[in-house]
């Protein structure tokens, strides 16, 4: 992991890393909200390569991965795409989203829509008094949703014109007609509260609007893919580190766990499941840096890194036997928290589809 | 010749579009059928048409050229190749 | 009104000379059915069979199979009628179920005797025939219609169609499907003629326009795909006919169709019905002028019927509601179709079976909303939609069969849909085909189609 790191990248990651107590407005202290967004909208103004280095050291220093991964949807889904597509006026939220004085939550996910766009159901009509449009329209799964100041959200303008005809919006919340749900309980990712985001004839005014939608959110969703899942890195990270001082400790039949090689060489392929990912990770955001096609690595990327931590947290529970099934140890809340990377930024299945597109299939 | 590229560029893409959308058909397929409007490219076939203008005519297109004004038909998407390549 | 087993003996009475059944070349009057009727029922009774006893009749249409059915109600019997063409394996799952005293395939070798026993008065909610549809999971359904079920129907169809003693009826639908049951005690209730279509001409277009025709049926009653045959190909449009009323039901008719038929029969009284085996006919819908734009509307509740929509779906209560399935509990209350409708300016509309929606694209889909759209297409004669793959991969496949010698292609008829319906519900694929698939009883056999793209 320190291979190539620059010294401006080795002291940023060990600060975030070792920051102890992590919350909300800590983590905008710390740069990480903001990592990505330029400097003059109060951002860090990195890339991805090393904003995907300042997600995976908070993966690591934090033990609440669903915090993080909060942080992440804030940034990859909604001032990311403020800071690239927005207004002048819309931009002026981005130093209170960098800060933590704000937060964010994307309101994409709909009943019947997960990624794909064109099956949008909600619906921005044209107000007829006046300037702005009319949103109508349910979404189901809003992280940071019962809790979020502003929201960027897509609505159909154009019902002929297919995934084309979609505009994203960005509306803050008390905004009448925007009525949020409570907090859902889901399997994993506890520090990330959850929820339905309702549009009743919710009226925004025109610089509401952010862009075409599917430009918006494939730009969005890019990022999500690439960068946000270093978290998951740096979670696997500690949790095999974890493994590793357990097998040297733990003595079974007289021997040390680690003595056992069906042990070690299970230790040793999660750590070459880990920094296989990792390369795929690193390179799909070394493509976004360097405006190279991106779509095809970050797709592997995801695929690589929800599956690898899928699988490493079963083999840490497995390692840790009785304790790993226990709630209180730490072991098992990891494979809950994983299992929510094979849905979120798109379901595994749907990766496999955009990787096969771009491979010409 | 910009032409002569413009029309070798849309006649290979009508030749995609009518065998890998249509099944082979190509009755009222024609420069300026609505493409977005009738249903014949969604998302999926249009991304399709971006790898296949990368890999056929090494142009790539940029996610914010992919707008409804220049895919709506054949021609239009012929321009923007056309255009894109300098 | 008379009560359905002493309908044929009440025309006799009043008429006996007058033809009651035309089989081919063969005329049966009023007095020849009441006394052929009379004798199967005596040999019914020797046979020991009475109330409640079920005779599955498995023989072919016939004046000497309609006697069966009249004498097994005169004994206080209940008739199971199955088309002679089901499948061996059908018939007997059929048989497993309705646990028959008799089973009949040739109704001239039923047995007869002597003289007529006395007619067995049944109560109003006794069984009179159970109809067998095949049910959801291949496992036929006994649909069990009581005397009151049948008499409700019966006299407000005969009402609603003015029949008359001068009228010739049609009887296209195999005896199993309720079509058949206007068919027949419409033309006894009457005291009319019914006409029996051969079952292997029903879906010949010339011979079934040629029967139309040249034996001056006044009341025709069939599935629209029937009509559709015979206008396409059997020009039903260019001949003179005698019909006085002309009845559809069992599946969507296109409205443009309709239109054509409107345009070429403008004395000819044109209804939609509609309804389940389980209701019957529950709505009824008399064509004046045709919007081509819009489906056909089913209309409005018949027979004395309350129907309602709850959550968009057709729920139908009244006199003519099943006593329920054969073997199975009664039919409680109010029953629902499985049918989707819409009101519109007052009216039923029909919009598909609930569980033919499909998810496609992430959006539900109504097939029958697609079929409706393309079937206005001027190169569409008939079309189904069905849907191809599953998951991400689930596709609208149009089968189409022409209209006239022009070819519609998937372009043409993918703007078609796009100026008519929402962009997901644009086709994705189109095969052209000769013609479509059909069940038994002549309607779109999806099932079968969907087989046959997968």
């Amino acid at each position: 992991m320190e291979f190539g790191q620059t010294a401006a990248q080795r002291d940023r990651c060990r600060t975030i890393r070792d920051a102890g107590e992590y919350d909300w407005q800590r983590l905008g202290e710390l740069g990480v909200l903001g990592a990505a967004i330029p400097v003059e909208h109060g951002g860090r103004g990195l890339g991805a390569l090393d904003t995907a280095l300042v997600f995976e050291a908070a993966g690591y220093g934090c033990h609440d991965t669903g915090l993080i991964f909060a942080a992440g949807a804030h940034l990859f889904a909604v001032a990311l795409p403020i800071a690239a597509f927005g207004s002048e006026s819309q931009k002026k939220k981005l130093p209170g989203l960098c800060d933590g004085t704000l937060i964010g939550a994307n309101a994409m996910t709909e009943p019947d829509a997960g990624s794909d766009i064109g099956a949008l159901k909600t619906t921005a009509v044209r107000n007829g008094d006046d300037d702005g449009y009319v949103l109508n329209g349910m979404k189901s799964f809003v992280s940071n949703g019962p809790i979020a100041d502003v929201y960027v959200t897509y609505a159909v303008t154009d019902p002929t014109a297919g995934h084309l005809g979609t505009t994203g919006f960005v509306v803050d919340a008390g905004t009448p007609g925007l009525v949020r749900g409570e907090p859902f309980g889901k399997l994993g990712m506890n520090g990330c509260a959850a929820g339905t985001v309702e549009f009743r004839d919710c009226a925004v005014p025109e610089d509401a609007v952010l862009g075409n939608g599917s430009l918006v959110f494939q730009h969005g969703m890019l990022w999500e893919r690439a960068c946000l899942f270093a978290i998951y890195l740096g979670v696997q990270d500690r949790l095999i580190e974890r493994c590793i001082r357990h097998v040297k400790q733990r003595k079974q039949f007289g021997r040390r766990l680690s003595d056992f090689q069906s042990v070690s060489n299970r230790v040793v392929d999660m750590r070459l499941r880990l920094e296989s990912a990792r390369l795929l990770l690193y390179k799909a955001c070394w493509a976004i840096d360097q405006d190279d096609l991106a779509v095809l690595p970050a797709a592997l990327s995801k695929l690589a890194v929800s599956q690898a931590a899928v699988q490493t947290a079963l083999d840490a529970v497995e390692l840790f036997g009785g304790r790993g099934y226990q709630t209180g140890e730490g072991i098992e809340e990891h494979l809950r928290d994983a299992v929510g990377g094979l849905i979120f930024s798109g379901t595994s299945d749907i990766q496999r589809q955009l990787a096969a597109l771009e491979l010409g299939l | 010749m910009s032409d002569e590229y413009h029309r070798d560029v849309l006649e290979k893409l009508t030749e995609l579009v009518r065998d890998e959308f249509l099944d082979g058909e190509d009755e009222e397929l024609t420069a300026t059928t609505p493409l977005m409007e009738w249903g014949i490219l969604k998302s999926i076939e249009t991304t399709r048409l971006v790898t296949y203008v990368r890999t056929e005519f090494g142009v790539r297109v940029p996610p914010a050229q992919v707008t409804t004004e220049n895919f709506r038909d054949l021609q239009s998407i012929a321009g923007l190749v056309t255009a894109l390549r300098g | 009104m008379t009560a359905l087993h002493r309908l044929v003996g009440e025309a006799a009475r009043r008429t006996p000379e007058a033809p009651a059944i035309h089989d081919g070349t063969t005329t049966i009057t009023y007095r020849e059915l009441d006394d052929r009727a009379g004798h199967l029922a005596a040999g019914l009774r020797e046979q020991g069979i009475g109330k409640g006893d079920r005779i599955v009749i498995t023989a072919d249409k016939s004046a000497d199979t309609i006697a069966l059915m009249q004498a097994a109600l005169r004994v206080g019997a209940i008739y199971v009628p199955v088309a002679p063409a089901n499948p061996p394996a059908r018939v007997e799952k059929i048989i497993r179920s309705a646990r028959p005293k008799l089973a009949i395939t040739d109704s001239r070798t039923a047995p007869t005797a002597g003289s007529a026993p006395e007619i067995h008065e049944p109560e109003p909610d006794d069984p009179a025939y159970v109809l067998y549809t095949s049910g959801s999971t291949g496992e036929p359904k006994g649909v069990c219609v009581s005397h009151r079920n049948a008499e409700a129907f019966v006299s407000w169809a005969a009402r609603e169609t003015g029949l008359h003693r001068g009228d010739r009826l049609s009887n296209h639908a195999p005896f199993n499907f309720d079509l058949s049951v206007f068919d027949l005690y419409g033309a006894f209730h009457a005291g009319a003629a019914v006409d029996l279509v051969p079952s292997d001409v029903a879906y010949h277009p010339a011979e079934l326009t040629d029967f139309l025709v040249t034996r001056g049926i006044t009341v025709w009653y069939s599935v629209p795909s029937a009509l559709l045959l015979m206008m396409r190909q059997g020009g039903l449009l260019h001949r003179d006919n005698a019909l006085r009323v002309c009845v559809f039901a069992g599946e969507p008719f296109p409205s443009d169709q309709v239109l054509e038929l409107r345009k070429a029969w403008p004395n000819t009284r044109l209804f939609n019905w509609y309804g389940p085996t389980e209701t019957n006919v529950c709505t009824s819908y008399e064509v004046h002028d045709v919007d081509p734009s819009r489906p056909l509307p089913i209309g409005s509740p018949s027979c004395g019927n309350n129907v309602e929509l709850d959550d968009g779906e057709i729920v139908v209560d009244g006199p003519t509601v099943m006593l329920g399935y054969w073997g199975g509990p009664p039919q409680q209350g109010p029953y629902r179709t499985g049918d989707l409708g819409r009101r519109t300016n007052g009216v039923l509309e029909y919009r598909g079976r609930r569980d033919a929606m499909v998810k496609v694209r992430g959006h539900r889909v109504e097939l029958g909303e697609i079929e409706t759209a393309l079937a206005a297409h001027p190169d569409v004669g008939a079309v189904a939609v069905v849907v191809r793959g599953s998951g991400l991969e689930a596709k609208l496949h149009a089968v189409v069969v022409p209209r006239n010698d022009k070819r519609p292609g998937l372009v043409g008829l993918k703007r078609h849909c796009a100026e008519r319906l929402p962009g997901y519900m644009i086709i994705d694929s189109l095969s052209v085909v000769a013609e479509l698939p059909r069940t038994a009883n002549g309607k779109t056999d999806r099932t079968a189609l969907s087989r046959g793209i997968q």
